[in-house]
């Protein structure tokens, strides 16, 4: 019997034989794994030895849709790309949107495992279910529309879609992404050195097979509830109209800003880089007052239209295929950098996309270096002569130059990360890090959402903003009683105190974590479906899953879903060396913010933390080192993982 | 006098209070009073045409003003009116 919204066929692929097979599981499998992550690591855990270098062949690199990708309904269009990482030496997962993951799914897949490395570049093409390696040597050396509009030449098709590592791999950046539409990044973690290491270059899609649904009605009930529900949801109609650089403002009025690089919490210059001004002055169409239609964009099935299109001439020009920036590159380029230039931030966004490299490590890794600069840390002899200063918008750029094409020695060193980076320059570089596993931390600072100070530390793959609910969602005088009534199936009905990290808070952590997890799992946007303030929440997913899969999936069940995940991810650290030793805060994020704004004078303390670890791991039954223990695993059918640690 | 609640961060702005009593008639003039009082809490409630910035949200009670008459609003002795930027993720 064919299965409802999936395939029940994942295509395996042998680079270094050049052989291609499918499996197809049981329909079990999908129940248990469901999709995204949680299937990616069922794979790399059974494939990838113990200890492999990460850009070996003996890498497994996951490419994964779910079981509800394709569904027509907003927020399903994701795809999960995971590996060993590079960067943080534990599992690597990146998430991205776009139309590349439904036109996988309708090409007759529901995930890619890629194995050893191809002798010369290829790349995988999958046509309506039949699937070849292709060379790609002609691809190299492009910047990603680039690629695009050959392959799209070469095939005699504009509506493939393209998932691919660009330039910056080639040049060996550590952070470099998987783009597909040329805006869409699967930036962090590193999955696109990962994917060159394998010379997969890329991988194309076609598929006009959609996937049978379980009950169709229902689903388009759950569909219609949301164009109604929008406007008087003003958090997600914010979203819609500014993007997520609508938070810029609400950041930088609670000290939640990081500004010169994680240094403060206040931007003085936020309003230049709002998500206002760029809706106001800088989307194309905006002009002429057209920017709804013009400067807007969507992902597949989506009504929110939350991605934006910058198009600019003059010193700074940006190409609208490159889409516009996100809160987290504004972040990156704007705050963390001192820059105030919203133009210029655009023409970074730009770039990042174009050579295909994650914004959050490269624009922190910039700031890291321009703090390092001013306190004389380092001085021109390691920059090539430039002076780094904060708020210098064409240092910023010229530096992201040098990055991007590892043109130069400081550009080439800068393309390792900043702690790679901290630990040749020594000098007290090292305090300027905020990283975690190695990795960048994003735009969000636990100074002021406090429980993400814990998930920062304890999340496999370095700190993330979106694994977990964001403390305001449920503190007093934030959180609405539509939050609180979708928290409260989670197993949170009360507000908690504002800024606190106790016992409770951990709870919502825990739980909000599991939750994300499932998201990340079931491959939804997190900006759609969600805990707290999103279009849908808990139920509506658990309904959603049910009338696309035929299956009758609870709340509780989606959450043990995302608990699996969190916990093959651990089981892979574990298995790696990593456990409470990796989940680690940078010294930073213990020193008193500087500068004005609520936050001033603020800090994490080690008690909190260690206290808030303790709490973690034993609600995660998880051992006081923070590895997963065997009866848990095995409450979660995770059995045969136990045995790989 | 109605009551004016803030976000525990916005304390900041209003000298570690997270609720004040202030003079107004309607959801307007309260503001008014209040950013009279707080100058520091302007900038982040108006922007500098003296609009309401778009991403707060003002609740009086437990409906968001827009559903009732704006800043217009009546608003009395037992109202408060709630302060609440929009935060999403991103």
């Amino acid at each position: 019997m064919m299965p409802y919204g999936y395939n029940r066929k994942i295509l395996h692929v042998d680079l270094t034989q050049a052989k291609l097979s499918v499996e197809t599981p049981p329909e079990s499998f999908y129940r248990t794994y469901m999709g995204g992550s949680a299937m990616g690591l069922y794979y790399i855990l059974k494939e990838m030895p113990k200890g492999a270098d990460a850009l070996s062949p003996e890498n497994v690199l996951t490419i994964m849709n779910s079981v509800v990708t394709g569904a027509a309904i907003s927020g399903q269009s994701r795809v999960n790309v995971s590996a060993k990482s590079p960067i943080t030496g534990g599992i690597g997962d990146s998430q991205s949107g776009g139309y590349f993951p439904a036109e996988l799914k309708f090409a007759g897949f529901d995930g890619i495992v890629v194995k050893g490395s191809s002798p010369k570049p290829v790349y995988l093409w999958i046509n309506n279910g039949v699937a070849e390696l292709r060379d790609a040597s002609h691809l190299t050396g492009k910047l990603t529309a680039e690629v695009d509009q050959v392959l799209k030449a070469e095939l005699g098709d504009q509506k493939i879609e393209i998932l691919q590592y660009g330039l910056s791999a080639e040049k060996g950046v550590l952070y470099s992404s998987m783009m597909s539409m040329a805006n869409r990044n699967n930036g962090r973690t590193g999955m696109g050195l990962v994917a060159h290491s394998k010379n997969l270059k890329a991988i194309v899609v076609r598929g006009t097979n959609k996937p049978e649904l379980a009950d169709a009605k229902a689903l388009s009930v759950i569909s219609k509830t949301g164009p109604k529900m929008l406007p008087d949801n003003p958090d997600m109609a914010g979203l819609a109209k500014y993007g997520t650089a609508s938070v810029v403002l609400p950041q930088h009025s609670m000290g939640t800003l990081p500004t010169r690089n994680y240094s403060e919490g206040a931007f003085e210059s936020a309003e230049d880089i709002s998500g206002e001004k760029l809706y106001d002055v800088y989307l194309r169409g905006a002009a002429e007052g057209k920017q709804d239609s013009k400067g807007r964009d969507t992902c597949y099935a989506c009504i929110v239209r939350c991605k934006r299109v910058v198009e600019l001439e003059g010193k700074y020009p940006v190409d609208p295929v490159y889409g516009g920036p996100e809160y987290e590159t504004i972040g990156t380029f704007g705050s963390y950098c001192g820059v105030k230039d919203l133009p210029a931030v655009s023409r970074a966004n730009q770039i990042c996309n174009a050579y295909g490299v994650d914004s959050i490590s490269c624009g922190a890794t910039i700031a890291f270096a321009m703090e390092c600069f001013e306190k004389g840390i380092i001085t021109k002899e390691q920059t090539g002569g430039l002076e780094l200063k904060f708020g210098d918008a064409d240092i910023m750029l010229e530096v992201l130059d040098q990055i991007v094409n590892a043109s130069t020695p400081f550009g080439k060193l800068l393309g390792q990360g900043s702690e790679r980076v901290a630990a040749i320059w020594g000098n007290g570089a090292d305090e300027c890090l905020i990283t975690i596993k190695g990795q960048e931390a994003p735009a969000h600072m636990p100074q002021a959402k406090r429980s993400l100070g814990l998930i920062y530390a304890v999340n496999p793959f370095g700190a993330d903003h979106q694994s977990s609910e964001h403390d305001w969602m449920i503190e007093d005088g934030m959180a609405s009683d539509l939050y609180m009534g979708r928290l409260a199936l989670l197993g949170m009905p009360e507000r908690l105190p504002a800024m606190s990290l106790g016992p409770d808070k951990v709870k919502f952590a825990y739980l909000t974590e599991a939750f994300y997890s499932m998201l990340d799992t079931l491959e939804l946007c997190q900006f759609v479906w969600g805990p707290a303030w999103t279009l849908y929440g808990p139920q509506e997913t658990a309904d959603m899953v049910n009338a696309v899969t035929g299956w009758d999936v609870t709340v509780d069940e989606l959450v043990t879903v995302g608990e699996r995940r969190i916990h093959l991810m651990r089981v892979f650290n574990t298995r790696e060396g990593m456990n409470r030793n990796a989940d680690k805060l940078p010294k930073k994020f213990y020193q008193a913010l500087k500068g004005e704004g609520p936050t001033a004078g603020m800090s994490l303390t080690h008690e909190e933390i260690e206290a808030a670890l303790d709490e973690y791991y034993r609600l995660s039954e998880m051992t006081p080192n923070g590895e997963p223990t065997k009866g848990k695993l095995e409450k979660l059918d995770l059995a045969w993982a136990a045995e790989l640690i | 006098m109605p009551i004016v609640r803030v976000p525990s961060l916005y304390k900041y702005y209003l000298e570690g209070q997270a609720e004040i009593r202030l003079t107004g008639q309607t959801v307007g003039e309260t503001l008014q009073t209040l950013v009279g009082e707080f100058p520091k809490i302007q900038p982040h409630v108006f922007d500098s045409n003296s609009q309401l910035r778009r991403h707060i949200n003002l609740f009086v009670n437990a409906d968001n003003i827009r559903d009732l008459n704006g800043l217009a609003t009546q608003v009395g002795e037992s109202d408060v009116i709630k302060i609440v930027p929009s935060v999403t993720g991103g």
